[in-house]
């Protein structure tokens, strides 16, 4: 019952913020001093429907497509890492680590720059792959993290315990690991896609204005003034994000994180 | 038909030898327990006979088939961890099945086993239980029939007991004897507590040092240790040698051995020299400490400056300065070979 107020605490704090979103993108006219707008009216919603519809539809499956393969990546990429941090002691581990950081404390600007005249050199830029691999670097720090978080709370004796009833390396990775380690995986993921989702300077900068992705045509359309499209395409770009709070929300709540130790 | 054989088993972890040359062979529905103290490598070696290390040298066998090479999952062996390690993500006959399910074992008769190992481990009709729903004693039990449900040619056990309390402990050991006997099931059971290893073995492997120093029936252990340190591990520190001045007059022991050892509790104490029944091997000594241990009361009692007596009895009527007769009964008396 507690957790449930505390749960309602949060998402109307965190939905809160986003109600001049909603009052904006149906809003008609909207001017100072009114608190709320003079005339209400579906102009905005209207266009993200209609006239932009087909381009904003384009953008949501750039997005989503580019957040996804990075997230499959750096799960990939990200597990065994995390579990070798999380578990192993080895030569060099503060070096890694500290290393992994390297793309979160330098600004993402020099990051860009400085990858954007190897990715021409490379025939990476302005190409889709490129786009997955200037995220992960963004992302795949935060991947392994967040799994290295879950792998120090993690006994392997359990692995170990599966191997002598019989169970061979593989099942022992898909069958006992991979369940014990699944919430930490759900949020590595979040975090992942969500990151790459609102990716734009180095989507910009290596994509070249290119891969229109939905942030490049939100700041396109912020540019322009029009300020209930701007906000109607905003809550567009919102909505996967939510869902995914919410959807994370609602089964983490549920098994909590019980399942590691 | 040996069920389990070590010969020669020697292990190591990084530089440091832990286990040398370590050779024991358990027959067909033989308990054993592995004594030792904290850190003598006892999990090292049901480790490595499970085939989770692997040996720096010599021979394990299970049903007489060297199983150097197998991997783990392919030893008839199975590893009864400390903690229960129950699979979080599984109910109770869910984690009693994980190993059929690995073999493979068709639904029906999957269901019939885990129905009479459940019954067996006392845990019927708490098939669909969560794990976190279980208390310790039932999750130790759960562990148990895990490993149980699979009939391995040698169940390894290690200190299964150590995580309950006081209560419980009592109760899962005579239930392990129970099962083992119903079961028939070999099993190599590792602890620290000798009142464990003691009362549930049909023999005791005493691991000291890294190596094997005396294997035999509990009471073997205990009343006839090989060394003054297997008897210290039983808790006798009565080590004496038929030179101290004292020991003359406590008997003639006729013998050319030297050390020799008495149990705490077999030597007769009493307040008045005329009192033993045979007076004449009695002799002095002072009461100087005096430990409260419950059933029993630990007494220390000075035979000359530096010989010193541990006397257990029960309800001593004596203070510490007294003067005391002890007596050694010539038949309680072990020479060290």
């Amino acid at each position: 019952m507690r957790g449930k107020t505390l749960l309602l605490c949060v998402l109307v704090s965190v939905t809160l913020p986003f109600l001049p979103l909603l009052l904006w993108s149906v809003a008609d006219k909207w001017f100072y001093p009114a608190l709320f707008p003079q005339a209400f009216g579906t102009r905005a919603w209207s266009y993200v429907f209609t006239t932009a519809g087909s381009q904003i539809l384009d953008g949501l499956f750039t997005s989503f497509s580019l957040a996804l393969m990075t997230t499959i990546v750096s799960l990939l990429l990200g597990v065994p890492a995390g579990r070798a941090l999380g578990l192993y002691d080895f030569p060099g581990k503060k070096l890694t680590m500290l290393f992994l950081t390297l793309p979160i404390i330098v600004p993402p600007l020099s990051v860009s720059m400085g990858l954007h005249l190897w990715f021409i050199r490379l025939e990476l830029a302005e190409t889709f792959f490129g786009i997955v691999l200037i995220h992960l670097t963004f992302c795949l720090p935060y991947t392994i993290f967040v799994i290295r978080g879950v792998f120090s709370n993690y006994n392997p004796d359990f692995e170990a315990q599966a191997r002598s009833l019989g169970a061979p390396p593989l099942t022992v990775i898909f069958r006992v690991m991979f369940p014990v380690i699944l919430p930490g995986i759900i949020v590595a993921a979040l975090f992942s896609f969500l990151l790459s989702w609102s990716q734009y300077l180095s989507t910009l900068i290596i994509g070249g204005g290119k891969m229109l992705t939905l942030p490049i045509l939100l700041f396109s359309l912020i540019g322009s003034g029009d300020r209930p499209v701007a906000a109607a395409v905003s809550l567009v770009f919102i909505l996967p994000a939510f869902l995914a709070l919410l959807g994370s929300a609602h089964y983490l709540g549920r098994t909590g994180l019980k399942g590691i130790r | 038909m040996r069920q389990l054989e070590l010969r020669n088993l020697t292990i190591r972890y990084g530089e440091t030898t832990i286990i040398r040359d370590l050779s024991l062979s358990i027959k067909n529905g033989e308990i054993v327990s592995l004594l030792g103290p904290s850190g003598a490598g006892k999990t090292t070696i049901l480790k490595t006979i499970a085939g989770l290390l692997q040996p720096a040298g010599g021979q394990i066998f299970i049903n007489s088939i060297s199983v150097n090479h197998l991997p783990a999952e392919k030893r008839d062996a199975v590893l009864i961890f400390q903690k229960p390690l129950l699979f979080p993500f599984l109910n109770v006959a869910q984690n009693i099945g994980f190993g059929l399910k690995m073999q493979k074992m068709a639904r029906r008769e999957a269901e019939r086993k885990i129905d009479r190992i459940l019954e067996i481990t006392e845990l019927a009709g708490l098939n669909s239980r969560k794990i976190h729903q279980l208390s310790g004693g039932q999750q130790q039990r759960v562990a148990l029939a895990r490993g149980l449900v699979l009939e391995p040619a040698i169940l390894l056990l290690d200190e299964p007991l150590s995580n309950l309390d006081a209560e419980l402990r009592l109760q899962m050991r005579e239930l392990i004897y129970t099962v083992q006997r119903q079961t028939e099931t070999t099993m190599l059971f590792v602890t620290h507590d000798q009142s464990e290893a003691l009362a549930i073995s049909d023999r005791v492997c005493l691991l000291l040092d890294g190596g094997l120093r005396q294997t035999g029936s509990p009471e073997e252990l205990f009343y006839s240790p090989a060394d003054p340190e297997v008897a210290r591990f039983f808790g006798c520190d009565n080590i004496f040698s038929s030179s101290d001045s004292f020991t003359q007059q406590a008997g003639n022991f006729h013998t050319d051995q030297k050390l020799f050892t008495i149990r705490p509790e077999d030597v007769e104490i009493f307040s008045d020299q005329k009192e033993p029944t045979s007076p004449r091997h009695a002799f002095e000594g002072t009461v100087t400490g005096m430990i409260f241990e419950g059933r029993l009361t630990r007494l220390t009692v000075s035979v000359t400056e530096k010989e010193h007596v541990t006397v257990l009895c029960r309800r001593p009527a004596f203070h510490i300065g007294q003067t005391v007769w002890l007596r050694m009964p010539k038949d309680r008396i072990h020479f060290f070979p």
